[in-house]
């Protein structure tokens, strides 16, 4: 093996995707990888279930908003009910995850004991991430951070509550159950238009972050450059969570680049109207143009209601076409890094097909197969309705998963990390730049196609 | 000052950057700017289904297409296609030229 190579293996080690695989699951066949698989689809079977059925209700815990400015308080939410779907949520997840463990061959005793506390803290953070403001701006991802890094820079973190501090199985098995909600059938939604404007920029603009991450700042890590460059193009923190986990990039590539997006997305809801008004560049092309630059879907919801209806359906068209991207997205940076990153350098023969297989993050077919069944099989056979309804149920458990894998990256991570990973600013350069440049490209694209000098314009029902 | 601002140029760019992003943020959320009475969400909700009632704006037809899905789903992934091929001639060109 060369040096490249080599490094690059120890590179590997702590990454979102393929740390952590004990020897023992190697002897018996199942890896982390079907694992969450495995998990995944069963938890989408119990939610397909449960709607069609109307036999039973799965729908796990979810807090609502409570503090000054929202309708319900803190404690007029702890009814029966709240009690009932807490303890449904901790069984559900517990014994999903503590028997994917024990398939791993490890002890269930401690993993259960110490997933446990996990919960707890995971319960907490999903408190605070309801409180009126925090719900609005940062939610879980955020929080789950902060609480993990406060509590491992503090008191640290006790031997028997590591064996739950397990970013990547909770984050690949979350991913799974995403992949349903990645609906390719809403490609359709903004026709030729919305196809144009979300699909005709997000490559180019990754394409061009990578570009000038890896050849212009000269960013050694390679997986955070392809994080920061999809979190900006396609949308935030879950395109984030899904390419970093293809690329197998480290824990603290995802949070480095979760945390950029975050602050930005907050500023961009905000200003981005304000301008578009000001310009008076109009709802139309201001709804589009803030559907394909701002990274979070909710933002992009919020920002274009400010400018109106219109505004908002064109900024809601546009981004729902970019949420489906998420799977070919993530599907291409596993293909592109395992026949061209992690390729021998000194080897000049193309990488196979078994090398691509055997290299290949297999979670990430789980995520891809979701999306295509939910998208081809599911709603063409049970409706839109349905399909919505299973979502509802499948987003909380997805939540829930990333809460425990945020929590467990910011328990495992000290501040001297977070440190050397802004290698002297780069990620947040990259950013700036990669941003700007999706700002200005898609500006010309919704110019092009909306403004109606080159194309008529599209009737858009309100 | 003007060797130390050459020595630490990137980090002068960032912290030029990060301090008043972070202020920025932490004003505009201590204000509640941006925000819609009518929305219980904001940017905290990453993705689609996150948005409380999300089928709300999923499940309504907006415009009808006069391009059928078969031929969006053609187009797509020519398009894919063409890009993945020049990430792979990017990539390549600039291995060479290290």
């Amino acid at each position: 093996m060369s040096t490249v190579a080599a490094a690059h293996t120890q590179f590997s080690a702590n990454t979102v995707s393929s740390a952590e695989q004990p020897e023992v699951s190697k002897k018996k066949g199942l890896t982390e990888d079907h694992l969450a698989i495995i998990i995944g689809f069963i938890f989408i079977a119990v939610a397909a279930i449960a709607v069609i059925s109307k036999g039973f209700d799965f729908a796990p815990l979810k807090f609502s908003t409570w503090g000054p400015g929202a309708d319900a308080s803190l404690a007029s939410q702890l009814t029966p009910s709240f009690w009932g779907k807490l303890i449904l949520t901790y069984v559900v997840l517990a014994l999903a995850f503590t028997l994917g463990e024990k398939a791993q061959g490890r002890s269930a005793r401690k993993f259960l004991a110490a997933f446990s506390a996990l919960f707890v803290v995971a319960v907490f953070v999903r408190l605070i991430s309801a409180e009126y403001t925090a719900n609005r701006y940062l939610e879980w991802a955020f929080w789950a951070l902060a609480v993990g890094l406060i509590i491992s820079n503090t008191v640290g973190i006790p031997d028997w509550l590591k064996p739950a501090v397990r970013t990547e199985y909770y984050i690949k098995t979350g991913l799974v159950i995403m992949g349903f909600s990645v609906l390719f059938s809403n490609i359709i939604n903004f026709g030729l238009y919305g196809l144009v404007i979300a699909w005709l920029v997000t490559p180019i603009v990754i394409i061009f972050m990578w570009y000038f991450g890896v050849h212009v700042l000269k960013m050694k890590d390679k997986p955070l450059v392809i994080t920061i460059a999809t979190a900006t193009s396609v949308c935030g923190t879950s395109a984030a969570i899904a390419t970093a986990s293809a690329a197998k990039a480290k824990k603290q590539d995802l949070s480095l680049a979760v945390s950029i997006s975050i602050i930005f997305t907050v500023i961009m809801m905000v200003t981005e109207p304000l301008i578009i008004k000001h310009t008076g560049l109009g709802a139309l092309m201001g709804g589009a143009l803030i559907g394909g630059t701002v990274d979070s879907t909710g933002a992009v919801t919020v920002a274009g209601t400010a400018l109106g209806d219109l505004g908002q359906t064109t900024a809601v068209l546009v981004k729902s076409i970019q949420n489906i991207l998420i799977g070919f997205i993530a599907f291409a940076v596993a293909i592109f890094f395992a026949t061209r990153v992690e390729k021998d350098p000194d080897s000049t023969s193309k990488v196979g097909p078994s090398e691509i297989w055997k290299r290949l993050p297999k979670f990430i077919i789980g995520f891809f197969a979701a999306s295509l069944i939910a998208s081809f099989i599911f709603q063409p056979l049970a409706g839109k309705e349905t399909v919505s309804a299973i979502n509802g149920i499948l987003d909380q458990y997805k939540n829930w998963a990333f809460v425990l894998a945020f929590t467990s990256i910011g328990l495992d991570t000290n501040f001297k990390t977070i440190g050397k990973q802004m290698t002297g600013g780069k990620p947040l350069i990259l950013y700036i730049v990669g941003q700007l440049f999706n700002i200005v490209l898609t500006f010309a694209v919704v110019y092009i196609a909306l403004s109606g000098k080159f194309f008529p314009l599209p009737k858009i029902a309100l | 000052m003007k060797k130390f601002l050459r020595n630490h140029q990137t980090m002068v760019i960032n912290l030029a950057i990060l301090v008043p992003t972070l202020i920025m943020s932490a004003y505009i959320m201590a204000r509640g700017l941006g925000l819609s009475d009518s929305l219980d969400f904001g940017a905290g909700a990453y993705f689609y289904a996150d948005m409380p009632n999300f089928q709300q704006w999923t499940d309504v037809q907006h415009y009808q297409s006069p391009v059928p899905m078969w031929a969006l789903i053609v187009l797509f992934l020519l398009w894919g296609a063409v890009m993945w091929r020049l990430w792979i001639y990017v990539d390549r060109k600039t291995q060479d030229e290290v």
